[in-house]
């Protein structure tokens, strides 16, 4: 029988239902349309796999019309010995003198992350609402555990997210209003310290921003915004300069290019898709040829195509580090092939990795359920230590230069990237 | 052939916004589950008409991706969609007495909240729950019993609190 608060429950899931939005005009008709693109991309790269498959050839793949071509060169690795991740050591033990720990919530209740910390020793956090709602970052003085805001309250503004920490910057994009069709402003604050500023405004031309990125390289900021989701042949990211008058200079070579996380690189959309089958029970990738990504560094103009190991044909390819994995046996290296290390006795269930911080971490979850594990892999030494997996944001996983140990009632315990030797 | 797929689509929007609303909790992200779910029920249409029921193809991708989505937004940095301020809207307040109970669903770790909303708003078994995420009817009743607990106890503050007012 149900108990009350079960029945409540019901009735506030009913009601919550009724708030739903209607669907908009054009619902189906984006749909459908969405939906053939998306299998006449598939369908090409099928027939380019199968051209491969009877050709007998490795690479270059045959590579459908809107594609970019791009050769893959070929290099061979040796990272050494494996390390056995089933004696990792807690990630606390190994660098204890990375760990930080910070009052749980801020003074009026609202919980955060920690994206950076900032050469005075505060740190720069995003704060998000207890009901979901995000925050403009702010500033955290650990010591009294307040907080400073970089920019005026002001409710005509929707933040984004997106923060990102460049070399002297930290840029976040707002929206005008809650609509997702407004024009999107790039605010920035000097690391250094001084409250933010509005450095641009792009409008979208009332199409819905389905990505926006801000970011601020080689002395410019830079946004990258795309009003359509897709691998780089169908997407319609576009990467601006901003000059110092606010101006959208266009870098027509980046187009179909996102930038990156916390680096001057911009990177290809994703070009492969994930059908969830119930009859199947997990997600299945449909077989596309693998195709070497490509980046752009916005600062050096420069093109990096990270080479591939015979071994690992189909690398996950970040700006600076490879990562591939056979079995339990996941190998990292760096783009042109230096630096190979590996790790083994990684069981699970699709194991993964996040994001490389400060060119040299990385996180590793395989997923089994309820048992997920996750490890720290510092790809520069090769040691690896195992973070407790907690359910509860943030205490889990790396986001940007830190890493979530675990939340207590009072603290948030985390690792500083930065301090690890 | 996508002919049936776009009268699908158009048939059941509405009622698969709703769900994506409950399972989110923001308009942004219901619109946004809703419409991926789709396309990749129209992607394998064909295949999943024949031989499956396609609303629970969707319901289940909607399932799964709300959860996938919101680890790879937490653990990948990525935070592009515009979020939706904090609002309690007053006929949800009303069904739950004004107890907070919608915002304490809001702060679940999704795999609970997916769970709950599967229990309670869709009705479903713990077993069709086990099998639509793929984990087992014991990992359902207790991901359900954290998340109850996790209810229960905002709601005990808020009568506690409202008592005091008076």
């Amino acid at each position: 029988m149900a108990t009350e608060l079960e029945q409540r429950l019901e009735r506030v899931l009913s009601a919550a239902a009724g708030m739903a939005p209607e669907p908009e005009d054009d619902f189906t008709a984006r749909v459908t349309t969405r939906t053939r693109h998306r299998r006449r991309v598939r369908a090409g790269m099928v027939t380019a796999a199968a051209v491969v498959a009877v050709a007998g050839i490795a690479t270059p793949f045959a590579i459908p019309d809107g594609v970019q071509r791009q050769d893959a060169t070929q290099v061979r690795i040796s990272p050494g010995p494996p390390v056995d991740v089933t004696t990792a050591r807690p990630a606390e033990e190994l660098w204890p003198d990375a760990v930080v720990r910070l009052p749980a919530t801020l003074p009026d209740g609202r919980p955060y992350s920690v994206a950076h910390r900032l050469p005075d020793g505060r740190f720069l956090i995003a704060p998000f609402g207890v009901t979901g709602g995000y925050f403009p970052p702010e500033v955290l003085d650990a010591t009294t555990g307040q907080s400073t805001k970089l920019m005026p309250d002001n409710p005509s503004l929707t933040y984004m997210g997106g923060i990102q920490v460049g070399p002297t910057l930290a840029v976040w994009l707002m929206q005008q209003g809650t609509a997702t069709t407004a024009p999107i402003e790039v605010w920035a604050a000097p690391l250094s310290g001084g409250p933010a500023t509005r450095r641009g405004v792009f409008d979208p031309q009332q199409r819905k921003a389905y990505m926006a990125r801000g970011y601020e390289t080689g002395g410019s900021l830079y946004l990258t915004v795309s009003t359509t989701a897709g691998p780089v042949e169908s997407n319609d990211a576009a990467t601006y300069r901003l000059g110092p008058d606010g101006a959208m200079n266009r870098v027509e070579v980046a187009d179909g290019l996102t930038i990156t996380d916390y680096n001057p690189w911009l990177k290809p959309t994703a070009t492969a898709q994930c059908s969830p089958l119930p009859s199947a029970g997990r997600c299945v990738l449909w077989q596309a040829p693998f195709l070497p990504v490509r980046f752009f560094n916005l600062e050096t103009i420069q093109w990096r195509t990270p080479l591939v190991a015979p071994e690992y044909p189909e690398p996950n390819c970040h700006p600076e580090w490879c990562f591939a994995h056979k079995d339990d046996v996941w190998t990292a290296y760096r783009f042109d092939g230096r630096g190979a290390v590996s790790l083994s006795k990684l069981s699970g269930d699709r194991p993964r990795n996040f994001g490389v911080s400060l060119s040299r971490f990385t996180v590793i979850m395989t997923d089994t359920s309820p048992n997920i594990k996750q490890y720290l892999w510092d790809l520069k030494t090769n040691t690896v230590g195992v973070i407790p997996d907690s359910a509860h944001f943030p205490a889990n996983g790396m986001w940007h230069d830190f890493v979530g140990l675990r939340t207590t009632g009072t603290e948030i315990v985390m690792l500083d990237l930065a301090r690890i030797p | 052939m996508l002919e049936d797929f776009e009268e699908f689509v158009r048939a059941r929007s509405a009622a698969l916004l709703r769900y994506g609303y409950v399972l989110s909790g923001n308009r942004h992200d219901a619109a946004d589950l809703t419409q991926e779910a789709l396309i990749r029920l129209g992607q394998n249409w064909a295949r999943v008409r024949d031989k499956a029921d396609p609303e629970a193809y969707v319901r289940t991708t909607m399932a799964r991706l709300h959860i996938s989505w919101w680890r790879r937004q937490r653990r990948e940095r990525l935070v592009g969609t515009p979020p939706e301020r904090p609002q309690v809207d007053d006929g949800i307040a009303r069904a739950d007495d004004d107890l907070g109970m919608w915002q304490a669903v809001a702060k679940l770790p999704p795999r609970q909240r997916v769970v709950l909303v599967l229990r309670y708003y869709e009705q479903l078994s713990d077993e069709e729950i086990a099998a639509m995420l793929n984990v087992t009817r014991g990992t359902v009743r207790s991901q359900a019993a954290r998340g109850l607990d996790k209810l229960r106890a905002p709601a005990t503050e808020r009568i506690k609190d409202l008592t005091r007012r008076t």
